[in-house]
């Protein structure tokens, strides 16, 4: 039996055209607003393509503050997090996957439970700890706050545990130490699942907007995410035209990464979704 | 690995290796949590130390109509997304369930929005959303409606962020159910074939049963998540108008940030840490036994 | 009564066709085997009987009545998976009754029904269990039950035993002979296994590359197959074959016919050869023998003969099966017979 065409494929079909026309719409609109004038954003009906692309808006958003250095500070806050968090992240999952000690069920329950603790009630206790270290004039309390990645100790764990024994045990009568069995036997076994857990991080630590708006306090330590937010202030709230500019240069390289992973990327997020 | 005999730093090494987690952990999260509980009690400014007063903060708190209001605005929102949004996504998922290219497009669009920064959605949608030549009154217009004011009224302003989040939302959830549809056995829809099992015992029956345990885990990161937004009202609503989009966690921040009343603030983040511990114990009352786990 | 006929079957995975124009016709209340490598397409066949993978085109009739297009559950079939397909999330009275349910059939009904059945299966004491809490004979057991009570007139089932055990595949085997003598309905039975095949059938079709290569009894399909491709595909060690030359056609003979000996035989083919290998069996034994380049191998009874020994083997002239080169059998009737065997 082949697939008929029916009346209801059809409203089928033009519903989940009507679906897509829904959610990629915003996004075009954002894009061709931030290249507008000023004067064309307010015209009526307005245009679906902008008369001439200006590609002055985006020098103006760089140039309306100190936006290469917002732009630094995202790149050194997710690298360094990134890296840090890797750090972190290794040894943990390892020692939780393939070692028994006493104390690791409750230490791992530790690991779960601060998961399921969000940022949004602990904000005020975290933001007076970096006021008393002073430290909220520099990127650090950005950077260690993501330095622990419980949902990713738990991934990797996961991942970590498929190993079989043998493997480990052959590599250590291979005279392998503890560091070489992490770094050749462990390490390329969980790199799959460490390069899905880098990625979603990458996308929230550089898309993060509520721990910045919480940690920083001067306009030296902005990340790209406060900046733009800033833009409104900066420019008005009716400059449309400037702050979607801002928004296309914060998205950019999400976007980029997007298009190129996103098969990866759709599949990390549903993976860490099920187990 | 155990074995007989272990050097003293065969012994040590797994706390070695857990140390640096586990200091970040206690740090950022347990050392907070046990901060949060101590100012919850106390009457601090930031200027003046400390002052032990005991229940006043929460008193207080429940006195407030500000308080209140947000807790309501919480749990609309919470109630909308989870009551709403996971009912539709579970549709859209069935719906695109077939691996054709089109579902395959709409189900990879519809995802976008989840990786694109919440900061970048809200304030695309606070510009879709304006009141005076916003993209939405336009298309009413077109139409034949009435404008809208959207964000700017506060009838329509707390429905108006829900859309948005919800937009936000959708794809993400409908991936997720996607991912787990995928592991329903096709022999056993082929079996309900042969026992003739109509469309909605189809679904009932086998495709929800078997998706429950992902569907269980979905409702409660939905409604933790839901309960501790933030930052999309910060962006489009600021709270307003009047206090029409107040959440509990705006609350929080106003009373330490802009109010410096870090009792009040604390009283309240306690509140929310509780509500949402009980309420992820009363899903696993309720439904752990629902759950099917393989 | 359930008859079944293919008329002008076809079926194309996308532009990969599985069955081409296939016709066939399976016997009212036969236990009928498919057998054939796998891809050859008898669960193909075996679905589009059942409604779930239908036809890109022809016709299926059951009784004489035309089901090409009937939904699978007003078909009067019933299936048993290969993986059983037990409703995970049901007990195992929801999962036998899941059908009866969705049928409306009365509780009362329903209870007297899955009663009668579970217990012709064995399994009443199991029917409050989860299906994850049983093994897999007790599965396989459900599965039979959940297609027995909707009292179909075709069983089919999809290489039913090969998730089990050998031991309880063996017992399983009787105990399905025994259903189809007692149901006296249509079983139609898929399997890559030929003892399976030959244990159980009435009826075999043979399949290769979706093509049918021959239907018949087990006894027939084993001592008169029709091809090269059935006479290899039954019987174990497969059978011997030796060319006669490119292009011109081999001869076979079974492993279980070749007699051994240490003196030259008064049969009609014998050859003298070398043992390569032997294998003990307990019961019987398995030969390799190497003669004039060719490698054959012989089960026989007696084991006293050993490896790197000189051997004589011979062959009746009955035992002797003759294929033309396209691969077909030539039998004694056949014109050529006479000049093939005289070349032997």
């Amino acid at each position: 039996m082949k697939q008929k065409i029916t009346i209801s494929s059809i409203i089928g079909a033009l519903f989940k055209i009507a679906l897509i026309v829904i959610f990629i719409f915003p996004f075009y609109w954002m894009v061709i607003t931030g290249f507008k004038t000023y004067m064309e954003t307010l015209q009526m009906p307005p245009t679906l393509w902008p008369a001439k692309w200006q590609w002055v808006n985006l020098q103006r958003v760089w140039e309306s503050g100190p936006y290469p250095l917002y732009a630094m500070n995202s790149v050194i806050v997710t690298v360094t997090s990134l890296v840090l968090q890797t750090a972190v992240m290794v040894p943990a999952a390892y020692a939780f996957a393939k070692y028994k000690f006493p104390g690791r069920g409750v230490l791992f329950g530790i690991v779960m439970a601060a998961f399921m603790v969000p940022g949004q009630v602990t904000f005020v206790s975290v933001y007076h700890m970096f006021a008393k270290a002073q430290l909220l004039r520099t990127l650090w309390p950005q950077i260690l706050i993501h330095g622990v990645n419980a949902f990713g100790i738990f991934l990797l764990r996961q991942a970590f545990m498929q190993v079989p024994d043998e493997l480990l045990e052959s590599a250590r009568l291979d005279n392998a130490n503890e560091f070489q069995v992490l770094t050749k036997v462990m390490l390329p076994m969980g790199k799959p699942t460490l390069v899905s857990i880098l990625m979603l991080a990458f996308i929230g630590i550089w898309n993060d907007y509520f721990w910045p708006f919480i940690l920083t306090t001067s306009k030296e330590v902005y990340p790209l995410t406060i900046g733009i937010a800033a833009l409104r202030d900066v420019e008005g709230d009716f400059a449309w035209d400037i702050i979607m500019a801002g928004n296309v240069i914060l998205v950019m390289p999400i976007v980029a990464v997007y298009a190129i992973f996103h098969k990866r990327i759709v599949r990390a997020f549903a993976y860490s979704g099920i187990k | 690995m155990e074995y007989g005999k272990q050097t003293p730093w065969e012994k040590i090494r797994p706390y070695v290796f857990i140390l640096p987690a586990m200091v970040f952990l206690a740090i950022f999260v347990v050392y907070p949590v046990i901060d949060l509980i101590i100012r919850s009690f106390q009457e601090w400014n930031m200027i003046k130390p400390p002052k032990w007063v005991g229940w006043k903060n929460f008193a207080y708190n429940f006195r407030k109509r500000e308080f209140w209001d947000s807790i309501k605005n919480t749990c609309i929102y919470t109630v909308s997304m989870v009551g709403i949004g996971l009912p539709l996504a579970t549709i859209i998922a069935v719906w695109l369930q077939k691996s054709t290219r089109l579902n395959n497009a709409l189900r990879n669009v519809m995802f976008m929005p989840h990786v694109i920064a919440l900061l970048s959605v809200a304030m695309v949608w606070t510009w879709i959303m304006n009141k005076d030549n916003g993209l939405l009154n336009i298309v009413l217009g077109f139409f034949g409606l009435p404008p809208l004011k959207w964000i700017d009224s506060s009838d329509t302003a707390l429905m108006s962020v829900i859309i948005v989040a919800m937009w936000k939302a959708l794809g993400y959830n409908v991936m997720l159910i996607y991912a787990a549809l995928q592991n329903v056995p096709a022999e056993l829809y082929e079996a309900a074939d042969l026992d003739n099992a109509s469309r909605t015992s189809r679904f009932f029956k086998i495709t929800l049963p078997m998706i429950s345990p992902q569907m269980f885990m979905l409702l409660i990161n939905s409604t933790i998540g839901s309960f501790k937004v933030f930052e999309t009202i910060r962006i489009m609503t600021g709270g307003g108008p009047g206090s029409s989009t107040q959440v509990l966690v705006f609350y929080i921040y106003k009373q330490a940030f802009q109010l410096n009343k870090i009792g009040l603030a604390a009283s309240a983040g306690v509140f929310l840490m509780i509500i949402v511990g009980i309420l992820t114990g009363v899903y696993f009352w309720a439904l752990s036994r629902k759950v099917h786990y393989q | 009564m359930a008859h079944i006929r293919f008329e002008n079957i076809t079926k194309k995975f996308g532009t990969k066709t599985i069955l081409d124009n296939m016709n066939l016709e399976i016997e009212d209340g036969s236990f009928t085997v498919m057998i054939g490598p796998s891809g050859c397409g008898k669960t193909t066949l075996l679905r589009i009987i059942a409604g779930i993978g239908p036809q890109t085109s022809g016709k299926v009739y059951l009784d004489g009545q035309d089901i090409s297009n009937t939904a699978p559950a007003k078909r009067n079939v019933a299936m048993v998976f290969q993986n059983y397909a037990i409703y995970p999330t049901m007990t195992v009275r929801e999962n036998i009754e899941f059908g009866l349910k969705n049928n409306k059939v009365p509780k009362a009904e329903r209870d007297a029904l899955v009663k009668e059945i579970s217990e012709i299966v064995g399994i009443a004491d199991l029917l409050d269990r989860k299906p994850n809490t049983l093994s897999g004979g007790q599965r396989q057991r459900i599965a039979l039950a959940r297609a027995m009570v909707k009292k179909p007139k075709v069983f089919l089932m999809d290489e039913p035993l090969s998730n089990l055990d050998a031991k309880l595949r063996v017992s399983m085997r009787t105990e399905l002979i025994e259903l189809h003598k007692r149901l006296k309905t249509t079983f139609v039975y898929v399997t890559h296994d030929q003892t399976e095949a030959m244990s159980m059938a009435t009826n075999i079709i043979l399949m290769n590359n979706g093509e049918i290569q021959q239907i018949a009894s087990p006894r027939e399909i084993y001592t008169n197959p029709n091809n090269l491709f059935t006479a290899q595909f039954i019987g174990s060690p497969q059978m011997n074959t030796v060319s006669f030359g490119e292009g011109k056609g081999c001869y076979g003979f079974r492993p279980e016919k070749v007699q051994l000996s240490a003196t030259a035989p008064d049969m009609f083919y014998t050859r003298k050869g070398t043992i390569v290998t032997k294998e003990m069996l307990g019961s019987e034994t398995i030969y390799q023998i190497r003669f004039d380049n060719h490698s054959i191998m012989v089960k026989s009874l007696d084991d006293s003969f050993s490896a790197d020994s000189e051997i004589y083997m011979g062959v009746n002239e009955e035992d002797i099966h003759l294929f033309d080169e396209k691969e077909l059998r030539v039998a004694p009737e056949d014109a050529r017979y006479a000049a093939m065997m005289a070349q032997l």
